[in-house]
């Protein structure tokens, strides 16, 4: 499951500002509680994935250590991709939700 | 097996399977390189060795990145096949139209009947390229409405190879197009005295004749990247 919403992640990774790829799995993993644990080296690909897409840019910069590092950042298009599937996302749990009866049938509708 | 040795021997190894793509083989290469000097750093012991071997672990195995590369990087290369491609139908149009009114201007026509090519020549080569311009263009489209899998399978092969037959299709046209172009040219040529405006019709199908070659160059180029990323699938399948 994790898989499919990988890209969906990684955007929501990036939306407080530029990062490089470490600090996108740190991120990952602070936000989700340690509970999304995937192989590091998945998030990479999906980084380049975003950016041929247009959803993310990036360029190389100098870490504190003098090490250059890619940075990358949500593009407008990206940004936009990610309210969208926010969206949807959230319509998604209000759905599963109401079957579970957390939420009232009114606020899958309203949601709608 | 010191830290940096531990590193490098990783690096090499995930580089070897990214040989498909020596341009990305080296950023992956600099950015994981990057990902785990700063995991070992981060690291809760002090065993740089140790902490090595664990952010290697925690990254994954080399051949399990590179199949996920493979997917964005043969995407690249067949969406590049089909922007030069269309460039070069463009500018190969633009040739052929120029060399016509440059012929009519100066009033070289074809006296040959050789083997009817006076007649069906032209005729042929126009249909020909016609022929490329809507492969060239229908193959594009396609290209560009197709999106990076996450992963290589035998499914995303199989979209990639579609995602060639269109541009191939082209490509022969075009080669018999500028082939008989070419033949037409000499033929003028030929019947004409040598004078310094017959430099602009050769030059010109020398134009096309390096589009061509180069369009050839970029698709024997795409199909080596594909075989070299597809051992990444069959050995997969014979584990």
């Amino acid at each position: 499951m994790l898989k499919g919403h990988l890209d969906m992640i990684v955007l929501a990774a990036l939306s407080d500002g530029p990062a490089h790829g470490y600090a996108v799995i740190q991120e990952i993993r602070r936000r989700s509680g340690g509970e999304f644990n995937m192989p590091e080296g998945t998030i990479y690909p999906a980084l380049h994935r975003l950016e041929q897409s247009g959803f993310l840019s990036s360029r190389w910069a100098a870490s504190e250590t003098g090490r250059q590092r890619r940075v990358y950042s949500l593009t407008r298009s990206g940004r936009r991709a990610l309210t969208d599937q926010r969206a949807v996302w959230k319509r998604f749990t209000d759905a599963i939700g109401g079957m579970f009866g957390e939420t009232s049938h009114a606020t899958v509708s309203h949601s709608r | 097996m010191q830290q940096s040795a531990i590193v490098a021997d990783y690096l090499d190894a995930l580089a070897h399977e990214l040989r498909f793509d020596l341009e990305l083989a080296r950023r992956v290469r600099s950015e994981v390189e990057d990902h785990l000097m700063e995991a070992i750093a981060d690291g809760p012991t002090n065993d740089a060795a140790d902490e090595a071997r664990r952010a290697i672990t925690r990254f994954g195995r080399p051949r399990d990145i590179a199949r996920q590369y493979a997917p964005l990087s043969l995407l690249r290369q067949v969406r590049q096949v089909g922007a030069v491609l269309v460039v070069a139908i463009a500018a190969i149009f633009v040739l052929m139209k120029g060399r016509g009114v440059l012929y009519e201007f100066l009033q070289w026509r074809l006296h040959t009947d050789w083997l009817g090519i006076d007649a069906a020549g032209p005729m042929i080569d126009i249909y020909a390229f016609r022929a490329a311009l809507i492969a060239g263009v229908l193959g594009w489209f396609y290209i560009a409405s197709r999106r990076a899998a996450p992963s290589l399978h035998a499914g995303v092969q199989s979209e990639l190879r579609r995602c060639l037959v269109l541009p191939m299709a082209a490509s022969v046209l075009l080669v018999g197009a500028v082939g008989l172009d070419t033949i037409l040219g000499a033929l003028r040529l030929l019947d004409v005295r040598l004078s310094p405006a017959a430099v602009i019709p050769v030059a010109s199908i020398a134009v096309e004749a390096a589009l061509v070659v180069a369009i050839a160059v970029l698709m024997r180029r795409t199909f080596q990247r594909a075989a070299l990323a597809a051992s990444l699938v069959t050995e997969q399948k014979t584990r």
